[in-house]
């Protein structure tokens, strides 16, 4: 935990000080996490704010400090999939707009390593939104916490309240699914080294 | 983070590098701080709305209790025939031969 169990409890009897603290400690992983689940930069902080939002009025219902990590990562996946709802038509829209690494090509107007860098970034980015996309948005937050995140089995069932096999066999199912996908793409050629 | 495939985890490894790291603006804290203000209120405002229709539903209930008690006051509790007896005329019906004479 980042901060002190203590600073939980307090935060969780109404101590706008505590709060503001359990904010500014975990703020910056939490943007973090939205950005991976929701991808669009520009929406990250809002959905931030909403989660943080939705974890003051929810303080009251939380039992103990130590559920406080995967209550906030609940929190987080719920945000990402009204997100998700709510600009499934913009996103449909955005289909017909540059892609990302179109865009930062058009931007790298010089040329240097930086550049390249974040070119070699931004493709990666794009590929495995690409494979990711090949699985249903629920199994794709759920890899994303386990694969990129870094939590274990026993966070993601306090996280979904589900069953540690239930877990592992959606996870397994996700993972084939996107390994497939890599395995059909020409993914040797995309990721520039 | 592992999922005994070195591919799969390598990609994700690549992807967490590739993924920016965005740290909040210096206007987080207090758009957040009002964002929990703002809903306050809203609730606060809410809860008295809520509140204001429940006084006025029971003071109406309460109205109609009254009204309801005063006009079953006011109601008398007569059988049809005493009413039919009251309306007529105790004659016409000992002339009619439905009742007789008491003298």
């Amino acid at each position: 935990m980042l901060v002190d169990p203590e600073v939980v409890d307090r935060a969780r009897k109404g101590d706008a000080v505590a709060f503001d603290e359990l904010v500014k400690a975990y703020r910056k992983r939490i943007l973090g996490t939205i950005s991976r689940l929701i991808g669009r930069p520009e929406d990250v902080e809002d959905v931030g704010q909403e989660v943080f939002l939705r974890l003051y009025y929810s303080m009251e219902q939380l039992r103990t400090p130590d559920m406080f990590e995967p209550w906030l990562y609940r929190l987080t996946v719920n945000a990402a999939y009204d997100y998700h709802r709510k600009n499934k038509r913009r996103k449909e829209s955005r289909m017909s707009d540059l892609s990302e690494a179109q865009v930062t090509l058009a931007d790298a107007d010089a040329s240097g390593e930086a550049t390249r860098e974040a070119q070699r970034k931004s493709t990666i980015r794009e590929f495995v939104h690409g494979l990711l996309s090949e699985i249903s948005e629920e199994d794709r937050v759920l890899l994303l916490l386990k694969e990129v995140e870094g939590l274990s089995l026993k966070e993601l069932e306090k996280v979904y309240g589900a069953n540690e096999n239930a877990l592992k066999v959606r996870l397994f199912r996700a993972r084939q699914r996107v390994l497939k996908a890599y395995a059909k793409g020409e993914e040797p050629d995309r990721i520039p080294s | 983070m592992n999922s005994a495939d070195p591919k799969f985890d390598r990609l994700m490894t690549d992807y967490k590098a590739a993924c920016p790291e965005p740290d909040a603006t210096l206007g987080f804290m207090p758009s957040l701080w009002s964002r929990i203000e703002a809903q306050k209120r809203f609730l606060k405002n809410a809860r008295g709305w809520a509140s204001a229709y429940v006084m006025a539903a029971a003071v109406i209930c309460l109205l109609l209790v009254v009204l309801i008690a005063f006009q079953a006051g006011r109601t008398t509790h007569t059988t049809y025939v005493d009413v039919l007896d009251d309306s007529q005329d105790s004659s016409v019906l000992v002339e009619a031969g439905s009742v007789k004479e008491n003298n």
